[in-house]
């Protein structure tokens, strides 16, 4: 079943939902992530400006950016219960731009950036991601991405990206377990 | 020839499920350690072998379970020898390329000392302990709900090793993905195991070993030549039970 088509569960903790055919809890995202979602606005906030983030979720990071000094903030959500939510969360800031829909479909909507935040579920499109995205930045731009690496690995194949290595601690979840986040950083 | 059925023990059975920030699935193959182990009587579907790839936060992961037991069959070749043995395993759904072959493990600290923990993952062998395999493709069709048990028929060297150990430890592995490494899962390929009912509850869907057995020799005397007839149920290698006459003289 498309991510999209699951009933999610939303609680102060996480949001999750439970794989109809084995039975699973598959979690979506979790407020552990809070520190890792810090740092990674941090970046993609370092130049100020046009900020994209695809992927709201629990809107963790999308509050971080908001306490950063940028001009837009332009927020792509892609199942439509978190939309919802993203539509109340974002309903008195108006810096905010907010599309339904996957990030593929909705190129037509973008401009271009000065920072990036990739950190999606479920998306089929993940490998087409670094070469499409490079159109959509601004020269300098900041880009980090989600990393559920064991490690410092580059999915999309870019050069010189660097890593923070931040301290995690997560608790019993099924796409993170690392005691290290490898915070990924490619400038534009 | 007698017949018995020895269940597994509470202690002795789980899946080791692993995979979780693996994005390479040649990494998760050679890993050492799993994340949870699933055990337990259960009502929802438990996974005994998955070789999966997983597309959700982030990038593709992927998922590798591994189903292990341990039989304590010793209270049988004290006194018998074993000449055939049948695991039988209750199963639920099988997706895809979900498969399950049978192999030799040297977990529960090899001969049952030990529980099973998330660090004896890749304590498996290569040796294959099953003459037969369940799952798709090509294989044996997986029997679910209850219905009725799927039989492995165990060949030589799992009797053998039963015979000469007093125990069978056995790990059951997706044939295609994981046990001969052909190919990099794209899909989720996983086959499932059924509820394993509590010990005195009832058995009948409880991994089990059916077992053929014949007493040792004990037509020949205590000894033959000074050697005990059933010091480890052999002469010279070979099993007493197997041996009708010697010298033309029946036992």
């Amino acid at each position: 079943m498309n991510f999209r088509e699951q009933t999610l569960e939303f609680t102060d903790k996480k949001i999750y939902y439970i794989d109809k055919k084995t039975g699973e809890e598959i979690q979506v995202m979790m407020d552990w992530e809070d520190e890792l979602m810090k740092k990674s606005a941090e970046y993609v906030c370092e130049n100020g400006g046009d900020i994209l983030e695809i992927g709201f979720g629990m809107g963790i990071s999308a509050n971080y950016i908001q306490s950063h000094n940028i001009k837009s903030h332009t927020i792509i959500e892609y199942h439509p219960q978190i939309y919802n939510k993203a539509q109340i969360w974002a309903a008195d800031k108006p810096n905010v731009n907010l599309i339904l829909g996957d990030w593929m479909s909705s190129l037509n909507l973008l401009s271009t950036y000065d920072g990036v935040f990739y950190d999606t579920f479920g998306d089929d499109n993940i490998k087409l991601f670094g070469d499409i995205i490079k159109d959509y930045v601004n020269e300098g731009a900041n880009l980090t991405w989600w990393n559920d690496c064991l490690g410092e690995k580059n999915i999309f194949g870019w050069e010189d990206v660097t890593y923070d290595w931040i301290p995690a601690k997560p608790i019993l979840n099924n796409y993170f377990k690392s005691s290290v986040y490898f915070l990924p950083k490619k400038k534009f | 020839m007698a017949t018995t059925t020895i269940y597994v023990a509470d202690d002795k059975r789980g899946t080791i499920n692993a995979g979780v920030g693996f994005t390479d699935w040649d990494e998760l193959l050679g890993e050492t350690e799993g994340d949870t182990i699933t055990s337990g009587s259960i009502t929802q579907n438990q996974f005994a072998t998955r070789a999966s790839a997983i597309v959700g936060r982030g990038s593709t992961q992927y998922r590798l379970c591994r189903f292990f037991a341990w039989f304590d069959v010793s209270s049988l070749t004290s006194s018998n020898a074993i000449t055939n043995a049948v695991l039988k395993i209750s199963g639920r759904a099988v997706v895809n390329n979900g498969s399950i072959g049978i192999y030799e493990s040297t977990a529960f600290g090899e001969d049952g000392s030990e529980g099973l923990e998330t660090t004896q993952l890749l304590e498996i062998t290569g040796t294959s302990y099953s003459s037969n395999e369940y799952g798709s493709p090509g294989y044996s069709s997986w029997v679910t709900g209850n219905t009725s048990l799927n039989s492995f028929t165990l060949n030589s060297t799992a009797i053998a090793d039963m015979n000469s150990n007093g125990y069978l430890n056995i790990v059951g592995r997706n044939i295609y993905y994981d046990a001969d490494e052909e190919e990099t899962p794209t899909t989720d390929n996983y086959l499932g195991i059924n509820q394993w009912t509590a010990a005195g509850t009832n058995n009948t869907y409880r991994p089990q070993l059916f077992i053929t057995y014949l007493p040792i020799a004990t037509a020949w005397g205590e000894k033959m030549n000074g050697v005990l007839s059933n010091s480890g149920n052999k002469y010279n290698s070979v099993l007493s039970t197997t041996i009708s006459k010697i010298n033309d003289v029946a036992g």
